[in-house]
């Protein structure tokens, strides 16, 4: 503008040709874009939120917790292929933790947070089409809440899983930014994310109609497991219950069928896994299988279930075990006929062969959380009742136990939780939750060094991964990483 | 005054009389040495005298000789200045030749002329002759090793493809490959729309390397600027020309390569057991063969001895000797108001491809006329070419792609019956049909685009009064395509497309760009040593763009063109909803400018120059960042004006330069693309805004929809500080001249691809964090060795040297990109692997360096290092020798690059010696002497049982020497009737040979590219044609 009036002094006319107004110059500088899906146009109406709920649940994962506990717990040993050493033998820096070996919570859920976070700040002002569209914005706003506490409470797991309120947590994402966010406390990251599920739990549906979908007794589950992590009893108790109101357990002829997908007994919510959409969970174990030539070939196995949990289970009578294993005689020297059978999916070599809905909440969870919350809360019996009330819903001929003591109850709860919850993500975090030892057998272990990771150990936590160091300064390592 | 259009100053100085006193009165006529017409204007001089006059119109001239002076100068911006004896001559006709070196007399900046003595910045001038009768169907592949500090180089041997400039280095991360801004008769032009224009309508072709010299472009002119004017009339002359050529592009040699003939790749496949090959398959040494009939055994004998005696020789199949022809006419005139210059042209080039060619028509039209104050120039071209597309400049790496299958596909297939015909089908490693597929390919599929091009400007002006003139230039330019890719439904290719019968894709894109430029410009010399001159300037610029695409499936098999007559696409079971098959999209920017400029010179002697500007732009989407305000200034110090140089007689020029300025980058502004079928359409604001794409969740049957790019509403534009210090010196009466520029740019708010925290959901985000410097010396000296009547010989030697580093990253220190590592402390383009040390005699493992200096074989170990050198070259030049005897004349061309190393990717995949690759790739025949083998062997390739994957080995010394151009022509002197009515004014005939030898230490096809990579690449043919010119 700097030479604007001496120009206008010699000649306006000039200008006039060019430009026959300031409004008309303006417009040039205010070119805007017309064809691009972005902003504000993306999540115009209601329908494009539910769009935005959609995407957000397409990147939903429970998978990569669940090799992740597997991996560097006891419930899997070496089988046919190798290459997580640094993992399975607790050798992890925040470099290799994500170049090698992929377990990255970081990506991850935060990006699940801020497509929710996107949703939210659109969804005030979204444009509805009616009365449904007005029903439909709330269940959004609910899922996406639920969406939110879920994501950050798998975040949590991984790099803070601590009780103690002045512990470091992570940033809490409550809007989507491109700002680097600093660790809040335990405390001030869980006032956020109980808000969150409490909002959530007033509008989501109170129905168990679409169950690949958040709904009420899903929040509920959620609770329940966060009042379990942050140790406060009563709360977990109150939350199991009402989620095993809500769904009872299964009738134990059925058990088999959850994890077939036959049925969907116990589970209020979980993640829909097609041959061609989300994955295939079984390949987490074992890859898929083919025939050429007529010959079977089957999928290189990657992990076999450890002796320890094998040993673990009555193998006539826990239906447990032929749910989760396989003893497959097709499988011979040098190849090992153990498998995990978890996430098998259809017959080997078909197209839905290791494809498995992943299950995020289940009523035999709640039913430990429950008996957990008891036995801290002195509820000897109670806790020793609601064991007996999974274990007979598991274990065919079962005869009822009593607990003699607290310590006895919590190691016969933590023993059942491996049993029970074996490939579902929560062991690691489990025992880091009870600063409790990795222990393997020897048998099971790679090598001499890696059989124990003592309680209390700095590596029951995953480091910030370097890439998050590099990005952001404001980032603080976890305790025991250099980098 | 500068102003004035030279020609306009020889025609106000023919009212300079003979003033002197009388003693010998000469006259002649001096003329182009080239076309012999007249030349207006030339200033003849008494030597040691202070006699002076101009030729007229017509070139004639008259002057009286003061007693006792006996040698007359003739000078004139553009030609060489000619000393000559009078002796007792009455008449003296002179023919000047005009001299690429010293064209620099006058600098087009574009928004104006300077002349060279007062003119502060750097930039480089050549003759437009110098690119005319190149035959490459894009001119700027014609620039390579004729300007310092530019580098060309070309990826594609497409006849019309454009080559790849940077001047002074990349100054960008983000915006690494923004071209620098083209700019004809004042009007912009897109960087690749060359193909649609006649080179041979240049007059000169200037690079502007510095702040100040750019500073008139703004924010468009931060990588430099290639303004070209265009031939123009001259009163008084008229000129009618007919050019024509013909010759031949041709293949480049792959021996190169150094490839395995037939009977070695069997013998190589039987010694590395590769699985499924003809070699170990029908060979006696293979187990699976030992039990078998003793007729099965003597079946793959014959199979074998057969397939041995086929060779076939891939790149006589697959390439053609091109034909590339040109004819032009055109035409110059001009009165003292009115000037003229029209031309039309027809170029046909065949690429050395089967399918690939140009074809380009053009007109120009160029008028200039002066009423009183009034004065109005209006310059245009129209054009229209139709390039067809090679299939590998479509399929990229892939076996459908010729330039790879020259050296990939193995010689015992035989694509060819006895008949001729192509033996195509399914493919097997046993019955290789390939090549066979990819000739039916190339016969039945098309890829065409037809573009239609216009560039036009006119300017008005209006002198209020004699120093002040107020000008305005509207300037459009239109760039407009019709893009085609077809496939016949009854091809085995057209059987291969979805729904199995052909492809039929088009689409349609404009490209509109328009400026308008109003200016004041008050020009006055005072008291004849305050040369002062100001000027305001207010300037619109704004980019259109709109295109549309579709595609057809289920030709009918009995057309062969397009897709009239396709019939309807089936449905799938179950499915609900229709595709589009067609989509839309439109772009649009604009760019709006306030600058103002001032100069004032002190006797000659200082000059010193200062711009400032603001630019607005819509590419920036933050409101707070769309305006940028930058300044530039600059000095020149004429040293020879100085009284205490006066008396020396060694220089004829001498002159300190200096500038510093910042520009604006708004070519490296990152965008994105909306598809339209075949065509992109821009998306200038994209990547600053947070895009959306869908994605599918399984759980339900409602389309997610996810952001897929962050959005970065804070960008700003990233800026270049510039600094140039040159010497400009002429010695020897000007024979020797020598140009030396020293600079260094420091680009800050560079645009860098920043990795984001994990809070924000994305990788990473274009942001502006960095800093990055390019500084660098050039070098350009010409030197006439001989200059006689009848003999002519003068040398030019050009070379320039630019060091890039990377100074800041802001929050990071690193990413990685392609072959190389974006690293504070190193430069752009470092490449970035791991460190191959051959194979380990004991095991034939391979051997890498780990991160502390150790040796390993375990490729998990092995360090990734940047210390092996950089794609884009430190060092680039050139040099040219041109030699006259009377009419014959030779002009030699060398272009050079040193410092530079390129990722060999097609090397690594003919020496990678494992089964993976040779079953499917013709090995090198280093693999038959250095592959490990055997316990002690010594060799650089690992044993075949192992993989090294992309490593050192790889990188590859690309540094070259090459015999650009070569041009041996013959003057025709002027034919005339026995009765003495002219025929011909003169004549040129020539044969020119481009790209004629390559001298290097790559072991690739060509060591030439614009990239840091080599694998498919269309390369760049030799070419040799005969030529004409004609003058009526």
């Amino acid at each position: 503008m700097f030479n604007y009036k001496k120009m206008k002094k010699n000649n306006i006319v000039v200008f006039g040709l060019a430009c026959l107004s300031f409004t008309a110059c303006n417009k040039i500088v205010e070119t805007k874009e017309t064809d691009a899906i972005v902003g504000d146009i993306a999540l115009k109406t209601v329908a494009n939120n539910q769009q935005g709920i959609i995407g957000a649940y397409a990147a939903m994962n429970t998978e990569m917790g669940i090799l992740f506990n597997s991996v560097v717990a006891d419930e899997v040993k070496v089988a046919e292929f190798y290459n997580s050493a640094t993992v399975h033998e607790w050798q992890y820096t925040s470099t290799d933790i994500t170049v090698r070996d992929n377990f990255t919570a970081f990506p991850l859920y935060y990006r699940i947070i801020d497509r929710v976070n996107r949703v939210l700040r659109a969804l005030p002002a979204a444009v509805s089409s009616g009365a449904a569209d007005d029903a439909l914005k709330l269940r959004l706003k609910g899922e996406a809440l639920f969406l939110r506490a879920f994501c950050h409470f798998e975040m949590y797991r991984y790099y803070s899983n601590s009780a103690v309120a002045s512990d470091p947590a992570l940033a809490y994402m409550e809007v989507p930014s491109l700002d680097p966010y600093g660790r809040i406390t335990v405390g001030e990251y869980f006032t956020k994310l109980k808000a969150d599920l409490a909002d959530a739990k007033l509008l989501l549906p109170n129905n168990l109609t679409d169950k690949y979908r958040a709904n009420l007794l899903s929040a509920a589950g959620l609770q329940a497991r966060v009042s379990l992590y942050l140790k406060e009893w009563t709360a977990a108790s109150t939350f199991a219950s009402e989620y095993i109101t809500g769904l009872p357990l299964s009738p134990i002829a059925q058990f088999g069928g959850i994890w077939t997908d036959a049925n969907s007994n116990e589970v209020a919510f979980k993640l829909s896994r097609t041959p061609s959409l989300g994955g295939k969970i079984g390949s987490l174990y074992r890859g898929t299988s083919a025939i050429t030539s007529g010959v079977l070939n089957i999928g290189t196995v990657t992990w076999k279930p450890s002796d320890k949990i094998w040993n673990s289970y009555d193998q006539t009578n826990d239906v447990r075990f032929a749910a989760y294993f396989k003893t497959e005689p097709l499988l011979t020297t040098p190849r090992s006929p153990r498998l995990i059978n978890k996430y098998g999916g259809t017959a080997y070599a078909t197209a839905g062969e290791n494809v498995a809905d992943a299950k995020v909440f289940r009523t035999g969870e709640m039913y430990l959380i429950r008996a957990e919350a008891k036995a801290e809360l002195n509820d000897l019996a109670g806790a020793a009742a609601d064991i007996n009330a999974l274990r007979a819903a598991r274990i065919n001929l079962y005869t009822n136990i009593t607990y003699a003591s607290k310590d006895a109850a919590i190691t016969d709860i933590m023993n059942e939780r491996f049993k029970e919850l074996a490939y579902e993500g929560h062991r690691f975090f489990d025992l880091k939750r009870r600063n409790l030892p990795v222990e393997r057998l020897a048998s099971d272990a790679p090598n001499a060094l890696s059989t124990t990771l003592p309680a209390g150990n700095f590596r029951f936590l995953l480091p910030i991964p370097n890439s998050e160091i590099q990005a952001n300064p404001l980032i603080k390592q976890n305790t025991g990483y250099t980098n | 005054m500068r102003k004035l259009v030279v020609l306009l100053t020889g025609i106000l100085c023919l009212s300079i009389a003979a003033w002197a006193q009388p003693s010998v009165t000469l006259s002649g006529k001096v003329t182009d040495s080239k076309d012999g017409t007249g030349i207006p204007g030339v200033s003849i001089t008494v030597k040691g005298g202070k006699v002076g006059v101009k030729s007229d119109a017509s070139g004639a001239y008259n002057i009286t000789v003061p007693s006792g002076k006996t040698v007359l100068v003739f000078s004139f911006v553009g030609y060489q200045s000619e000393e000559r004896a009078i002796g007792r001559l009455l008449t003296l006709d002179v023919a000047l030749q005009s001299s690429a070196n010293d064209l620099n007399e006058v600098v087009v900046t574009g928004y104006s002329r300077e002349r060279k003595g007062q003119f502060v910045g750097a930039a480089a001038k050549i003759s437009g002759d110098l690119v005319a009768t190149v035959p490459v169907g894009a001119f700027d592949q014609a620039l390579q090793g004729r300007i310092p500090g530019m580098v060309v180089n070309s990826g594609s041997g497409q006849p019309g493809s454009s080559a790849t400039i940077r001047i002074r280095g990349v100054q960008s991360i983000q915006g690494a490959g923004a071209q620098p801004l083209f700019v004809i008769d004042g009007v912009p032009m897109p960087a690749f729309d060359m193909q649609t224009v006649n080179p041979s309508d240049f007059e000169s072709i200037t690079v502007l390397k510095d702040a100040a010299t750019t500073a008139m472009y703004g924010a468009r002119g931060g990588t430099g600027v290639v303004v070209i004017t265009t031939k123009k009339g001259r009163a008084g002359v008229t000129n009618v020309q007919y050019r024509t050529q013909y010759g031949v592009t041709q293949a480049p040699n792959f021996d190169r390569l150094n490839l395995m003939n037939t009977k070695e790749m069997l013998s190589y496949e039987e010694k590395t057991k590769l699985a499924g090959t003809p070699g170990w398959n029908y060979s006696v040494n293979n187990p699976a063969n030992a039990n078998i009939s003793q007729a099965a055994k003597d079946r793959n004998a014959f199979l074998l001895d057969s397939l041995g005696r086929i060779d076939s020789d891939w790149s006589d199949i697959l390439f053609r000797q091109g034909v590339s022809k040109s004819h032009e006419f055109n035409m110059s005139a001009g009165t003292d108001k009115t000037k003229v210059y029209f031309s039309a042209g027809y170029f046909d080039q065949e690429g050395i491809d089967l399918g690939s060619s140009l074809k380009r028509f053009t007109t120009r039209f160029n008028v200039d006329h002066t009423v009183g104050k009034f004065n109005i120039a209006f310059n245009t071209t129209l054009g229209y070419s139709q390039s067809k597309f090679a299939e590998g400049e479509i399929y990229g790496n892939s076996p459908r792609n010729p330039f790879q299958m020259v050296y990939r596909a193995k010689t015992y297939e035989n694509p060819y019956r006895a008949d001729g015909s192509i033996i195509y089908g399914a493919n097997t490693t046993l019955s290789l049909k390939q090549v066979g597929n990819l000739l039916e390919g190339i016969q039945n599929s098309s890829r065409d685009i037809n573009q239609i091009k216009i560039n036009t400007g006119l300017a008005f002006s209006y002198k209020i009064i004699p120093s002040v003139t107020v000008k305005n230039l509207t300037g459009i330019d239109v760039g407009s395509e019709y893009h085609n890719r077809y496939i016949s439904a009854g091809s085995y290719i057209g059987s291969l497309q979805t729904f199995q019968a052909g492809l039929a894709q088009e689409a349609s894109r404009v490209t509109a760009n328009i400026i308008n430029t109003s200016s004041v410009v008050f020009a006055k010399k005072f008291s004849s040593i305050h040369d002062v001159e100001v000027g305001g300037y207010f300037e619109i610029v704004k980019g259109y763009q709109r295109g549309l695409g579709f595609t057809l499936y289920n030709l009918d098999p009995r057309l062969t063109a397009t897709g009239q007559g396709a019939g309807a696409i089936p449905v799938a079971a179950g499915q609900t909803t229709y595709p589009q098959n067609a989509s839309s999209a439109k772009g649009e920017y604009g760019i709006r400018s306030y600058f103002a400029s001032a100069k004032y010179t002190y006797n000659n002697k200082y000059t010193i120059n200062a711009n400032i500007r603001q630019d607005g732009t819509s590419r920036i989407v933050n409101s707070a960042n769309r305006e940028i305000t930058t300044w530039s200034a600059g000095a020149v110090w004429n040293t020879l004006q100085e009284n205490f140089m006066s008396k020396q007689n060694i220089f004829t020029d001498l002159k300190v330069r200096a500038s510093y300025g910042i520009v604006p980058n708004i070519g490296s502004i990152t965008t994105g693309s909306f598809g339209a079928g075949l065509v992109g359409v821009t998306n200038y604001q994209g990547p600053q805004l947070p895009a959306f794409g869908t994605t599918s969740y399984a759980g339900s049957t409602v389309v997610g929809l996810a952001p897929s790019t962050p959005g970065n509403d804070k960008l700003k534009i990233e800026n270049i500080k510039k600094t140039n210090i040159g010497l400009d010196m002429a010695f020897l009466r000007n024979r020797v001249r020598l140009s030396v520029d020293v600079y260094s740019n420091r680009t800050v708010d560079l645009f860098v691809s920043q990795p984001l925290s994990g809070t924000t959901g994305f990788g990473n985000l274009n942001v502006n964090a960095g800093v990055m410097t390019n500084k660098g010396v050039e070098f350009l000296a010409g030197f006439d060795v001989v200059k006689t009547k009848d003999i002519d010989v003068s040398l030019g030697v050009n070379h320039s040297f630019n060091k890039n580093n990377i100074e800041d990253l802001g929050l990071v220190n690193e990413y990685f990109l392609g072959t190389f590592v974006i690293r504070k402390g190193l430069s752009y383009g470092s490449h970035y692997t791991y460190n191959y040390l051959g194979a380990d005699p004991a095991t034939g493992k391979p051997i890498f360096e780990t991160a502390d200096g150790k040796t390993t074989t375990d490729a998990a170990q092995a360090g990734q290092f940047a210390k092996f050198g950089n794609f884009l070259p430190k060092h680039v030049g050139g040099f040219d020798l041109n030699a006259r005897y009377k009419g014959f004349s030779v002009q030699a061309l060398f272009s050079y690059q040193f410092d530079v190393v390129r990722s060999n990717n097609t090397r690594n995949w003919i020496t990678r010696g494992t089964p993976g690759y040779h079953t499917a790739v013709r090995g090198s025949r280093e693999l038959l002497t250095n592959q490990w083998t055997k316990a002690g062997d010594v060799a650089l390739f690992q044993d075949y049982n192992y993989d090294r994957g992309f490593t050192s080995s790889d990188l590859e010394d690309a540094k070259f020497l090459r015999f650009r151009n070569l041009t041996v022509a013959y003057q025709i002197p002027q034919i005339k009737t026995g009765s003495g009515t002219t025929i011909i004014k003169s004549a040129r005939f020539y044969i020119q040979g481009q790209n004629l030898m390559i001298w290097s230490p790559w072991r690739g096809v060509d060591p030439e590219d614009d990239n840091n990579i080599s694998l498919n690449e269309y390369p760049n043919p030799k070419a040799i044609v005969v030529g004409l010119d004609i003058n009526f």
